[in-house]
């Protein structure tokens, strides 16, 4: 119940921010360039996800980036800073995208858990990813956590990736930040 | 439920004897179970599970904590050795990132937290099982576990993140793509597995069986897997899309899907441990000196 709580009300924040951010962005020319095919969408915490669940990781409120992404990777840096990014080509080449520090009141577990649907455009598609975060972000060859689990340490990318996940990836969590 | 031993099979038996000795004698107290969460093989009852009769190799199922370990895992980290690194490399970095070499209280206090629970672990490689599991766990059980780690600046954090020391204790396991091409035989053989078990013409009858069980529950399938499984709606609340989880957990734990599924895989992966065994074998002693490593790092800190 506490948790249903804390999403709707995490998610009207978010919804402001994602609603803001677009005309963040307009605002910024180098923006436009990793938008090259796929709009930045938020976790999947969003859009009711279905498996979002809240959990205390830490008292303190901590800065939610650890790293900025590489210039020439042409991940889109916004204003809030970013939890990651996804390339579809190794080598860190293609179109990218960007996934945004959408901050919560609590340190929270979010993830895209159908990439057929939220991202769309990005099931079977990443061939490349960087972790940002000060946490460790899971993948999976099946949608909702389900099949292989690549895992993916906090401060690490990974520039092509094995047979298994390569092009196949349909699901991942992340841990969100507290604001 | 009962409780079974472990047979493992005899290749595998005598090579475990061997690389897991010094570890017993390296850190015993701290590998051993820490609490309740500690990992403990416990499988169902064995049944006719169609596997090849010639593979002796059989998957071995915890139902205490919805994990499924190969014949191959047993030459990477186990699940607590996993956590024991990935709390070793969050200590090595507090003290990097710190200004006085010291391990921060709030890093402690999460490398405590980690170390009290079920570790990080691939619960539904075949697909949502355990039924009882899942229920009492709900979908937490996906949630991202491991320590956060230090906060500092970025430059910091990238010469520390960039240490030699700190990326020994990455751990060694299928479900790690090895930053080096040393240990990287562990998660691809254990892919080629697992492609091969999806495949396999006696996994897809499973599927079938399980999702005539979904179907007669009134949900719909998930027609893009190859594993099958309940289809879930981005619209349902957490509640809703735990319930219509846990049937597709109970319709496989009916046919005993996982276990026949894993027996399948198992039976691949049986070859490849023959014909990679001493390859194998080195990964599964540097694991046993990376974990003896992290045992003295957490010894030293007062975490265990």
């Amino acid at each position: 119940m506490t948790v249903k709580t804390d999403v709707r009300s995490t998610g009207r924040r978010i919804a402001l921010a994602l609603a803001l951010t677009p005309l963040l962005l307009l605002w910024n020319p180098a923006a436009s360039f990793a938008e090259e095919n796929v709009g930045p969408t938020p976790p999947a915490t969003t859009t009711n996800s279905p498996t979002v669940k809240t959990s205390e990781t830490g008292s303190k409120v901590t800065p939610a980036i650890a790293l900025p992404p590489d210039p020439q990777t042409g991940c889109i840096v916004y204003p809030g800073g970013i939890y990651g990014c996804w390339w579809e080509r190794s080598g860190y080449r293609g179109a990218t995208l960007s996934i945004p520090a959408v901050k919560f009141a609590k340190d929270t577990t979010c993830g895209y858990y159908d990439l057929t649907a939220n991202p769309s455009g990005w099931a079977n598609r990443i061939s490349a990813v960087a972790n940002w975060t000060r946490s460790p972000h899971y993948y999976y060859n099946q949608k909702n956590a389900k099949g292989s689990r690549l895992t993916v340490a906090a401060f690490t990318s990974k520039s092509s990736l094995s047979s298994t996940f390569d092009n196949r990836i349909l699901s991942m969590t992340l841990t969100c930040y507290a604001a | 439920m009962v409780s079974l031993e472990r047979e493992p099979p005899n290749v595998l038996a005598r090579v475990l004897l061997v690389v897991t000795a010094p570890m017993l004698v390296v850190g015993c107290s701290a590998l051993g179970p820490p609490g309740p969460a500690a990992p403990s093989p416990q499988s169902t009852p064995p049944g006719s599970t169609g596997v090849p009769a010639s593979s002796n190799y059989r998957a071995v199922l915890d139902w205490r904590q919805a994990t499924i370990e190969l014949p191959l895992d047993h030459f990477g980290m186990s699940l607590r050795e996993q956590q024991l690194v990935t709390v070793a490399a969050s200590v090595l970095f507090a003290r990097c990132v710190d200004p006085k070499h010291a391990v921060s209280h709030i890093a402690k206090d999460r490398a405590r937290r980690y170390l009290r629970v079920e570790p990080d672990a691939t619960h539904w490689l075949f697909g949502y099982w355990d039924a009882s599991y899942l229920k009492k766990r709900g979908l937490e059980v996906n949630a991202v576990h491991a320590p956060t780690l230090s906060a500092a600046d970025q430059a910091t954090s990238l010469q520390c993140a960039a240490d030699p020391i700190y990326a020994e204790m990455e751990p060694i396991s299928a479900d790690v793509q090895p930053r080096t091409g040393e240990f990287d035989g562990l998660s691809r053989w254990s892919a080629e597995a697992y492609e091969k078990t999806v495949a396999d013409a006696r996994v897809a009858d499973l599927v079938h069986r399980v999702d005539d069980c979904i179907l007669q529950a009134g949900l719909t399938l998930d027609r893009t897997s190859p594993l099958g499984g309940v289809a879930v709606d981005d619209a349902w609340s957490e509640p809703e899309t735990l319930k219509a989880l846990v049937v597709e957990a109970t319709c496989r734990d009916r046919v005993d899907f996982v276990q026949r599924a894993s027996d399948v895989a198992a039976a691949y992966q049986a070859p490849m441990v023959t014909d990679h065994l001493e390859e194998l074998t080195k990964m599964r002693a540097a694991a046993t000196v990376r974990v003896a490593k992290a045992v003295d790092i957490l010894r030293e800190v007062g975490l265990i």
